[in-house]
C-alpha cells in the first residue's frame, strides 16, 4: 500500500480522497490555490501546499508545481479524481519518470481512448457497435458529393460534426440532401475559423436517444468487470444534472449485452483502473451504440457505489498499487436503485448565470438512503475561477420510486443561503411526468419546458 | 444626457471588452465577456447611447456591482 498520497484536485472529489486516505492509513496531502485556503479538503488533509496564484493554469493545471511538491513531500502516488490533469498523458508520463504512481490508466490506454473519431475506429474495426456513420473525416469540399452518396446508405437524418469542435459548436442535424449540403459547408467555415480544422464528419442522428454508461473495473493482471450502468439524460446544454442507476430501460439481458461490450471496449484499451464506456440507446430502436470513453473517475461514480456497495476510489487505490480485483463478474449484483442530483452554483431563475460567492446558511439534509457529498460549508466563500459543482447529493432507495420520494424530500430539506443553487430546478423535473415514468431522453429539459414551469 | 450605470451582474474576470470611451452602442450590444465558473457571460447594454466610461479591462478582476460602463443616452 502506499504511504502518501498527493491529490491533484480540489473541491468535493479532492475531499473525498482525503476520507479515503484516512481510511486506509495513508497520509494525504492537498494541493491548493489561494482561492482555496479555507476549502475542506485543505483543511482535513495531513498536509497542505500552496500552489499559489487561483487561475486553473497556474494551479491544478500547472504540472511542474504539482510534480514539485510530490516530490518535496516524498509523496509515492498521486490521485487525479476527474477534470484537471485527470486525463492528461503527459501528466502521466511525468509521474512515471518522477517515480510517482498515477493512480489512473497507463498513458497509452489513455492515447488510445482519445481523440473521437480515432476510438470509434477502433472500436468499429473489433466489432464493437458504433453509430452508422462515414468512417473518416471529410476534409475537402470535393468529397462531399462522395459523402451525399454515403449519406444515401445510411439513411436521413444525420448529424454533421467538425472534428476539432468541442461542446456541440457547429453540429447540425439535416433531414435531406440540401440542408446537408449547407451543413457541410457550414462544419467546413466554422471548423477552420474557430478551430483551425476545416474537417468535418457525418453520423447517423439519434433522434430520441439515451445516455447510459457502463462503469468498468480492470486491475492490472488483465481482469475486467463492469459494475452496471448509469443513465444520465438529464442535460442541459451538454451539462448532466441529474442521473441515475440503474437505467429505467435496461433489461438484465441488455445489461449483460451492454456490460459485456464495455468490458471488451476496456480489453481493447489495454486498460487499467477506473473506466467509463459510454453508449447512445436509441428509444426508438432499441439498438445501442459506443459514443467514447472516459478515462478516469466520473462525477456521478456514487450511484454505482449504492448499488453494488463498492467503494471506487479506494478500488483505485487498491489497483494502482498492484492488487488484483479478487472477484469476478458473477460476484456482482445490483441491489435497489440511486439518484443523484448536481447542486450547483448558478441562478435558474436567471438563465443559469453562475452565483460564486460567501454562503451564509448550509443545513444538507440527512436521513435513510441519503448521502451527501460536498467541499462547502456556511461561511465559505465559493470561487468563481472554477466550475460551479457544490454538492453531489444523492438518494437510495429498494426501487426508483423510493429512490425519488427520498430525493424530493431531500431537495426540500436542503438550505443554502447567500448564493443561488439550482435545486429549484431539480424540484420541477422530479415531479414532471415524463421523469417519472423514466423514458426521458437527453432533449427532456427543453422539450418538457422545466426552466419555464419552474418560472410559472 | 441622462447616464446609464451598467455593474457587474457577478464576480469574476473581463476576459474580452468590445467598446472604448466614445463608442456608440445599441440595445442588446456586448460590452464586454466576464468570465466566471468556467462560463463566459456576454454583459449587454440595456439602452442605445454613447460610452462615457469604461471602467475594466481585460484580466481585471470584478465583484457584484462593481461599475463596469457608463452610458450616455
Amino acid at each position: 500500500m502506499f504511504n502518501k498520497i498527493l491529490i491533484a484536485n480540489r473541491g468535493e472529489i479532492a475531499f473525498r480522497a482525503v476520507r479515503e486516505c484516512r481510511e486506509l492509513g495513508i497520509r494525504s496531502v492537498a494541493v491548493y490555490s489561494d482561492a482555496d485556503a479555507d476549502a475542506l479538503f485543505v483543511k482535513h488533509a495531513d498536509e497542505a501546499y500552496s500552489l499559489g496564484e487561483p487561475t486553473a493554469t497556474n494551479s491544478y493545471l500547472n504540472m511542474e508545481k504539482i510534480l514539485d511538491i510530490a516530490k518535496r513531500c516524498e509523496a509515492d502516488a498521486v490521485y487525479p479524481g476527474y477534470g484537471f490533469l485527470s486525463e492528461n498523458p503527459k501528466f502521466v508520463e511525468a509521474c512515471e519518470q518522477s517515480g510517482l504512481n498515477f493512480i489512473g490508466p497507463p498513458s497509452e490506454s489513455m492515447r488510445r481512448g482519445k481523440p473521437k473519431h480515432r476510438a470509434r475506429q477502433l472500436m468499429k474495426t473489433n466489432g464493437i457497435p458504433v453509430t452508422p456513420g462515414l468512417d473518416g473525416a471529410i476534409t475537402s469540399v470535393s468529397e462531399m458529393s462522395e459523402a451525399i452518396k454515403a449519406v444515401a446508405d445510411i439513411g436521413y437524418p444525420v448529424i454533421v460534426k467538425p472534428s476539432g469542435a468541442g461542446g456541440g459548436i457547429g453540429m447540425k442535424a439535416v433531414n435531406n440532401q440540401d440542408e446537408l449540403v449547407a451543413a457541410m459547408k457550414y462544419a467546413e467555415s466554422i471548423g477552420s475559423s474557430a478551430f483551425g480544422v476545416s474537417a468535418f464528419y457525418i453520423e447517423k442522428y439519434i433522434s430520441r436517444m439515451k445516455h447510459i454508461e457502463f462503469q468498468i473495473l480492470a486491475d492490472k493482471k488483465g481482469n475486467v468487470v463492469h459494475l452496471g450502468e448509469r443513465e444520465c439524460s438529464v442535460q442541459r446544454r451538454f451539462q448532466k444534472l441529474i442521473e441515475e442507476a440503474p437505467s429505467p430501460v435496461m433489461t438484465p439481458e441488455l445489461r449483460r449485452e451492454m456490460g459485456e461490450t464495455a468490458v471488451q471496449v476496456a480489453k481493447l484499451l489495454k486498460y487499467v483502473n477506473a473506466l467509463t464506456v459510454e453508449f447512445i440507446y436509441s428509444m426508438d430502436t432499441g439498438e445501442y451504440f459506443f459514443n467514447e470513453v472516459n478515462t478516469r473517475l466520473q462525477v456521478e461514480h456514487p450511484l454505482t457505489e449504492l448499488i453494488t456497495g463498492i467503494n471506487l476510489v479506494k478500488e483505485q487505490i487498491r489497483i494502482a498499487t498492484g492488487e488484483e480485483l479478487g472477484y469476478t463478474q458473477d460476484d456482482f449484483q445490483l441491489r435497489g436503485w440511486a439518484l443523484e442530483c448536481r447542486i450547483n452554483a448558478e441562478d435558474p431563475f436567471k438563465g443559469f448565470i453562475p452565483s460564486p460567492g460567501k454562503i451564509t446558511a448550509y443545513q444538507p439534509p440527512g436521513g435513510f438512503g441519503v448521502r451527501v457529498d460536498s467541499g462547502i460549508y456556511a461561511g465559505y466563500t465559493v470561487p468563481f475561477y472554477y466550475d460551479p459543482l457544490l454538492v453531489k447529493l444523492l438518494t437510495w432507495g429498494r426501487n426508483r420510486e423510493e429512490a425519488i420520494a427520498s430525493m424530493k424530500r431531500a431537495l426540500a430539506e436542503f438550505v443554502v443561503e447567500g448564493i443561488k443553487t439550482n435545486i429549484p430546478s431539480h424540484i420541477v423535473t422530479l415531479e414532471d411526468e415524463v421523469f417519472e415514468q423514466g423514458d426521458y431522453t437527453t432533449s427532456f429539459i427543453e422539450e418538457r419546458g422545466i426552466v419555464k414551469k419552474m418560472r410559472g | 444626457m441622462p447616464k446609464e450605470t451598467i455593474p457587474a451582474p457577478l464576480p469574476g474576470k473581463i476576459i474580452r471588452v468590445h467598446v472604448e470611451t466614445g463608442t456608440k452602442v445599441a440595445e442588446g450590444d456586448v460590452i464586454c465577456e466576464i468570465e466566471s465558473m468556467k462560463m463566459e457571460n456576454p454583459i449587454l447594454t440595456p439602452v442605445s447611447g454613447v460610452i462615457n466610461d469604461i471602467s475594466v479591462s481585460p484580466d481585471q478582476v470584478v465583484n457584484t456591482g462593481q461599475t463596469i460602463a457608463v452610458i450616455e443616452y
